[in-house]
């Protein structure tokens, strides 16, 4: 019997599937893929089984499911063959984070680092984010053309990563390409080269952070890798588990961030009226809000996956043990049924949460410290240099699951001499 | 009000912090504890994190 809803293993949309998946969208971006894919099967099932989720309530109902857990998904929608030994091989101490993990193991390895990321504690980070920004922003002072990732998006989270696990500042630029190299094969197009890189990365950066944790334990500090030291220390945690959550707390660290400045940029110098907007906005709740329709509109995150523990329902959807669910996040956010006019950025949206922190026991760590960063530098870098402007090409990554800018070439033009009224953290 | 806290469930993601910032607070073990016991006029804010906790940690006796 057919399911409702469910399209199973056709031909032409397995081939619309695999083009939305392995295509360079560039800076239109996916999403007349999704629209494509979402308006003939929401739900579809792909002759190899894989089930596809591009609906948002769909998206919601699978994350949220504590059926549809962890297990080799991560490693499943690769699409190009890769052999199975390399493929345990690439991520082997990444895949024994709690990204990766079932209650209780989860549980354990997330409760060891969740109260730092808590929006109590990471509003303690406001004035040194603050401060980041504002340097960053002086270095654009003067200046014929800056490139915003490099010079902004990346060089931001980095620093507020790194000064929170205590990755010192000379080293972080060094470990930055390892984490776009081990992240690679979450990408459904990865082959075995990409994978083979990761493998490889993976090992640089467990050789980093393992002299560094050794050295935390020696002369243990305020920093979280101390307190993942002394937690190892005291076998909360294996070693695999130890170096990998260091890896993956300073992979998530920027990688996501980078992108929601990055994207959220590209999207308002695409519309000046709501670029002025935020330009103009103090409230902070209003500036929340915008930064939730800058999450929606294009999230650095497009993909999620689970694999069902157990049979289970979405909707009227049944999967069954084993089976691995696709959730095409970006897609969800720009469903029609949830959010009016999709396509459109609104700042004032107030249509549900977006999908692009995923949900449920995995919802991003890092969300209020994301949305901090994001509050502070879009309304601060517009109101410095309100006629800041393109200067040529942006330049999109490759890729479906992580999408970002490489480089946003802008002018910065004249700053603006008159201080913000809210400029609380600032003398 | 009574509020419970499934102290096996709570990965301290922090959501009913946010939701309610009087009531909940992510402790250094990494789940969350009561700050006090939740006055009636509260309600709202409590059942909101009760219906965003992200382990379904949380339950609320009338």
């Amino acid at each position: 019997m057919v399911t409702p809803g469910l399209v199973q293993a056709d031909p032409e949309l397995e081939r619309g599937l695999l083009e939305l998946l392995l295509t360079d969208h560039g800076a239109a971006g996916p999403y007349e893929g999704y629209r494509w894919l979402q308006s003939r099967a929401p739900r579809l099932r792909t002759g190899a089984g894989l089930v596809v989720l591009s609906g948002y309530r769909d998206c919601e109902a699978a994350l949220r499911d504590r059926a549809l857990g962890k297990a080799d998904e991560s490693l499943g929608f690769a699409l190009a063959a890769v052999p199975e030994e390399l493929r345990r091989r690439a991520m082997r101490r990444f895949r024994r984070t709690m990204l990766f993990r079932n209650p209780p193991d989860h549980g354990r390895l997330r409760r060891l680092v969740s109260q730092v990321f808590t929006p109590r504690h990471v509003e303690e980070l406001r004035a040194s984010v603050v401060l980041r920004v504002e340097e960053l922003l002086d270095g654009w002072v003067g200046r014929e053309s800056v490139d915003a990732i490099s010079e902004l998006a990346l060089p931001l989270p980095v620093g507020v990563i790194g000064d929170l696990l205590g990755v010192p500042e000379s080293d972080r630029a060094m470990a930055a390409p390892w984490v776009r190299e081990l992240v690679a094969p979450l990408e459904p197009g990865a082959d075995a080269t990409a994978v083979a890189a990761a493998a490889a990365a993976e090992d640089q950066l467990a050789d980093y952070f393992t002299a560094l944790l050794a050295d935390k334990r020696a002369r243990p500090g305020e920093d979280l890798l101390s307190r993942l030291a002394h937690a190892r220390g005291a076998d909360v945690l294996d070693d695999d588990e130890t170096v990998g959550t260091a890896i993956l707390l300073f992979a998530a660290g920027f990688e996501t961030t980078t992108n929601l400045v990055g994207n959220g940029l590209s999207a308002l110098l695409a519309a000046p009226a709501q670029r002025a907007r935020l330009a103009a906005e103090t409230d902070p709740a209003k500036l929340g809000l915008a930064v939730e329709e800058l999450l929606r509109f294009d999230a650095p995150v497009q993909t999620n996956g689970r694999t069902a523990l157990a049979d289970t329902r979405i909707g009227d959807l049944e999967i069954h043990a084993g089976q691995v669910v696709l959730m095409l996040l970006g897609a969800g956010n720009r469903d029609p049924a949830v959010f009016s006019d999709p396509d459109r950025l609104d700042l004032t949206r107030r249509e549900g949460p977006p999908l692009s922190f995923g949900g449920g026991l995995h919802f991003c760590l890092g969300a209020p410290l994301a949305r901090l960063e994001a509050a502070e530098v879009f309304p601060r870098l517009l109101t410095r240099f309100p006629e800041l402007a393109p200067a040529g090409d942006a330049n999109w990554r490759r890729g479906l699951s992580f999408r970002g800018l490489a480089t946003l070439p802008l002018h910065p033009g004249p700053v603006r001499t008159q201080n913000r009224k809210d400029s609380r953290y600032l003398s | 009000m009574r509020v419970h806290i499934d102290t096996t469930r709570c990965t301290g993601h922090g959501m009913c912090e946010a939701a309610a910032e009087d009531v909940f607070e992510v402790g250094p073990d990494g789940i969350t504890h009561l700050l006090i016991d939740p006055d009636p006029s509260q309600r709202r804010e409590v059942e909101a994190a009760v219906a965003e906790c992200p382990t379904r940690a949380l339950s609320v006796e009338p």
